[in-house]
């Protein structure tokens, strides 16, 4: 997992940013209650806290053979223009019904 | 009943479940209702249950509205008003729902331009303007009003609204639309013209503010449940009506989306090419609907993940259909990782190149600034990459680019520019990136590569690192060492004491000094330099640390050195007993002078330092000799001094440990073991790290090695062991190192790793995970003899990458280079041999040719090793040293070490 979102930090932090997030992570995942957890932290912290292996992940660490399904992770949906003629489709239709204001 | 009853004289009051069940009724739209309110009302003649009635009949009436039964609805209003005046209010709205439907729109609009039309009539045509009227088109060219009609002007403006916030981004001005009034029939367009636009810029708050905004009976309102969905980010219903058509135009399909990049994903894992192609087009047409903006990034990934499956390139750019992309760094980048994952020497270069490449384009884009830190890892990466290679092809590549142009069309043939290829000279990477970036680790990564790839350039080296980071101890401790080597003790010195003054209590300084002072002192005793001698000695003794441990027998024996120049017996037999005492006998005293003293000492002084034969040491003496050998060694090892240890002595050393072993300490152990390699003795250096490892703890890594050197191919060359045999140990001696750096990674010990790797070389990028490395430990653990014979060890095979076979014509189908005696081998190619089973008795032994001097075996040794990481077997790379190109015996399908 990215380290960044481990810590929860953007690619941009700065090292007290990244020191900051780091022990507010331990404090919310202390190492006897959830060891896993906190050594995923921990690491996430080693290569994150020294600014040039920092500098090697945003460089280097990025996997080629990523399944393609992780394009989910950064799909946005675009809302595309239909054009006027499929809204009008919707609104000649008398059996549309608002419904009460507010509702989804 | 009479019509015109006077209402409101009651009876009795209406109960309030009677209403309730009426009411009820009512909702239910049951015409029940009207004739039970009537029966009520006609009882208790209040106003409450002509209120109850009033609301019966005016849901009948709408009841008639909605079924488009308008006269029927007209009349019926026409009764109520009649028969209950206090509901004028209410029926006059009916009335304009309810009057016969104009046959066109001109027909209900055209009152509207009667500037005395009632208040009532108005309101009833806006009412239905309002809900019914869709075609903004058609009421903007209604001939029926006057073109500068307020409700022409504003069906103009909203539908040119809404055509242009339909079908791209408009600007906030374009949605002022001063010509809808508030209480305009058209009101609710406007709002939802506004909310269709917060949408399309991602404003999702300010979209249902609009929404809630839109009167629930306006036309407009139909479009608000749609709008709400895509707000969510449902998906359209499966049947093909409006809302599912528009809504699969703004938004696509997410689920389709994630199921075509599933299908792709099957596709890729299927290695089928056909499979792949046929959801790649799937996939991208796909991607156009419902995640457009994420074209590029999934072509760029099409790309690389074909490439590295060395997929058709034209027919998968045929299948996804997008031209040739911009290079962008993002894309350079993943091509060069894509390049490196495939572990393909060819593709060593290439991925150099997209390096490169990245390293240009990053900063045009504002990836970090050109020439800084990122620059030099950029450099380094390239280094590492270019490690993966063979060293032989490192240069025949470095030759290549350095032929003049005609010679180099080989290069361009393979569509390498020479002129691009500046970067095959690691040298210069590494210069780059440390003058781009003068880090430690810079530094520190081009020494490593200079000492294994140009030991003599390592001390130009460290100059430079010490020029650039004078404050780092590292590159004074290597010129220091240098220094020494060389006898130039005192600038060994003068680069000690400045190390010093950086950091006196570091252990490789204090270590240094006292080295350096005794090998000074030595040396200026074999010069005759009597006084110099004495005052060094005089500073050594000063030193804590030359009274810690074993130690002072070492300034015993220095000064056993000393009083035997001067020629003081009294000295020299006091400073023998102090050493004998220290080292709690008299071999580790006679073996510690024997490794002191030169080989041009005087003869009187050696023959003090002689040791005696082994049969001459009392009986307790020989059994200690495995703690007596790694104690001097230990001593040795502080002074950087060599460890003369007679060929008798070792063997009985090594006989002794099997009764020993279990006397000797880690620390001990480790040294005995160094000890034993320096005396080439390795089946000594084998048992001790049987030993270390039986013993399990945290030097595994460090006795993992030790069996990794132990396992030298001199051993069973020198002795005639069948090629297959040499070959199996040479094989387990680069997987034991590869697992040394592996164990020593995770404890981070990278001096160890790096010595591992020196060890084992780069061996084609064999890189042990955790379970291998601990899978190996285990078979290591459980092999404790000497491999020979039937017990050749365990077999490692599966690690080194058993699926490539190396034979000539597969290596030239993968385009990689084949030695010119390849062809007498496919000129004897058998069918499957037994290759696995070396203690096959058909193996020939091999010899080397008698009389041939240790070190040049060694030498020798060192080639062969090399060639099989390379990938050649032990027979072909006889054959080609020493056979002159014949076979001599079956071929073996070499596997790559």
């Amino acid at each position: 997992m990215d380290p960044f979102e481990v810590l929860g930090v953007p690619a941009t932090a700065t090292d007290e940013d990244i020191r900051a997030a780091y022990l507010a992570k331990v404090r919310e995942h202390p190492p006897e209650q959830v060891p896993e957890q906190f050594e995923r932290i921990r690491d996430a912290y080693e290569r994150l806290r020294d600014p040039r292996r920092r500098m090697q992940h945003r460089l280097f660490d990025v996997d080629p053979a990523a399944p393609f399904v992780s394009l989910l992770d950064t799909h946005r949906t675009v809302r595309q223009f239909a054009g006027p003629d499929s809204w009008l489709q919707i609104l000649k239709r008398k059996d549309q019904t608002s419904g009460p204001k507010g509702a989804a | 009943m009479p019509r015109n009853r006077p209402e409101g004289r009651g009876g009795p009051p209406l109960d309030a479940a009677t209403e309730a069940r009426v009411r009820q009724l009512i909702a239910e739209d049951d015409r029940e209702a009207v004739r039970q309110a009537k029966d009520l009302h006609r009882q208790h003649r209040t106003a409450a249950s002509e209120a109850l009635l009033v609301d019966a009949y005016v849901a009948r009436i709408q009841s008639l509205q909605r079924r488009d039964l308008r006269v029927e609805a007209q009349a019926l209003i026409e009764l109520v008003r009649e028969r209950h005046p206090c509901a004028r209010g209410r029926l006059a709205e009916l009335s304009g729902r309810a009057a016969v439907r104009p046959a066109t729109l001109d027909e209900l609009v055209r009152p509207l331009a009667d500037p005395l039309l009632g208040a009532d009539r108005r309101a009833a045509i806006e009412h239905r303007v309002r809900c019914e009227v869709w075609d903004l088109t058609a009421l903007a060219g209604c001939e029926a009003l006057p073109a500068e009609h307020a409700l022409r002007l504003a069906a103009s403006a909203l539908n040119q609204a809404f055509v242009a916030v339909t079908s791209g981004p408009v600007a906030d001005a374009a949605l002022a639309l001063p010509e809808v009034a508030h209480r305009s029939p058209l009101a609710s367009w406007k709002r939802l013209i506004r909310a269709i636009a917060s949408f399309h810029q991602g404003e999702d708050a300010a979209c249902r503010l609009h929404l809630d905004g839109i009167d629930a009976e306006s036309v407009a309102a139909r479009a608000v449940p749609v709008l709400r969905r895509m707000l969510e980010g449902d998906a359209p219903a499966r049947q093909a009506d409006a809302t599912a058509a528009l809504m699969s135009k703004v938004a696509g399909s997410p689920a389709a989306w994630r199921s075509a990049l599933r299908t792709l994903d099957e596709a890729f894992a299927s290695e089928n090419e056909n499979r792949i192609v046929k959801a790649i087009r799937a996939a991208v047409q796909e991607c156009r609907r419902s995640a457009p903006d994420q074209l590029e990034m999934l072509v760029q990934r099409i790309g690389v993940r074909s490439a590295m499956l060395d997929l058709d390139a034209a027919r998968i750019a045929a299948a996804h259909g997008v031209p040739r992309l911009p290079e962008s760094a993002a894309a350079l980048r993943l091509l060069a990782r894509g390049m490196e994952e495939t572990n393909n020497l060819e593709l060593v270069v290439p991925a150099c190149l997209m390096w490169e490449a990245f390293r240009k384009q990053a900063p045009r884009e504002g990836w970090f600034v050109p020439n800084g830190p990122e620059a030099a890892l950029v450099y380094l990466r390239m280094a590492e990459l270019l490690e993966r290679l063979p060293a032989e092809r490192l240069e025949e590549l470095q030759r290549s680019v350095a032929l003049p142009g005609r010679k180099r069309r080989h290069l361009l043939r393979e569509g390498l520019d020479p002129a691009d290829l500046w970067f095959v000279v690691p040298e210069r990477l590494y210069q780059r990136a440390a003058a781009l970036d003068p880090d430690s680790d810079s530094f520190v990564k081009w020494m490593e590569w200079t000492s294994r790839a140009a030991p003599h350039q390592t001390d130009r080296v460290a100059e430079a690192w010490r020029k650039a980071r004078p404050r780092d101890l590292a590159p004074m401790l290597h010129l220091m060492d240098a220094a020494a080597r060389r006898g130039a003790f005192d600038v060994a010195l003068g680069q000690l004491y400045a190390a010093e003054r950086i950091d006196s209590v570091h252990s490789e300084v204090r270590g240094a000094k006292l080295r350096l002072l005794a090998g000074s002192f030595m040396r200026h005793v074999q010069q005759q330099k009597i006084a110099a001698a004495e005052r060094e000695l005089a500073e050594l003794v000063q030193l804590p640390q030359a009274h810690e441990g074993d130690r002072r027998a070492l300034v015993a024996g220095l000064r056993w050195q000393l009083a035997s120049v001067r020629g003081t017996q009294e000295e020299a037999a006091a400073a023998r007993i102090e050493m004998e005492q220290a080292l709690g006998g008299r071999a580790a005293a006679t073996l510690l002078l024997s490794s002191l003293t030169p080989s041009t000492a005087p003869r009187a002084r050696k023959g003090g330092a002689k040791p005696e034969h082994v049969r001459e040491l009392a009986p307790a003496e020989r059994d200690a000799l495995p703690v007596t050998v790694a104690t001097v060694a230990r001593l040795a090892a502080d002074l950087h001094l060599p460890l003369n240890i007679p060929r008798a002595w070792i063997q009985e050393t090594a006989l002794q440990f099997q009764r020993s072993r279990t006397a000797l300490d880690g620390e001990q152990l480790r040294a005995l073991g160094d000890a034993a390699l320096s005396a080439r003795h390795y089946e000594l250096a084998f048992a001790v790290s049987a030993e270390g490892l039986a013993r399990d703890g945290t030097a595994s890594a460090r006795f993992l090695l030790l069996r990794a050197k132990a396992l030298s191919p001199t051993a069973h060359v020198m002795r005639g062991t069948p090629s297959g045999l040499t070959q199996r140990t040479i094989e387990r001696r680069l997987v034991c190192a590869a697992a040394a750096a592996a164990l020593a990674r995770a404890q981070r010990d990278m001096a160890l790793v790096n010595e591992a790797v020196e060890v084992g070389g780069t061996a084609a990028g064999l890189v042990l995970t955790a379970d291998q490395a601990a899978r190996v430990l285990h078979d290591e653990r459980a092999h404790q003899a000497w491999p020979a014979g039937r017990e050749p060890g365990p077999d490692y095979g599966d690690l080194l990458e058993p699926t490539r076979c190396q034979c000539p014509r597969c290596r030239r189908d993968r385009g990689e280079s084949a030695s010119p005696f390849d062809d007498l081998d496919d000129a004897f190619e058998d069918a499957d041999d037994p290759l696995d089973d070396p203690a096959d008795e058909n193996d020939e032994p091999f010899e080397l040719p008698p009389g041939i001097p240790p070190g040049v075996a060694a030498a020798f040794m060192d080639e062969m090793q090399s060639a099989m990481r390379r990938g050649e077997s032990v027979d072909q790379f006889l054959n080609r040293f020493l056979r002159g190109g014949k076979r001599r015996s079956k071929r073996r399908k070499g596997r790559r070490g």
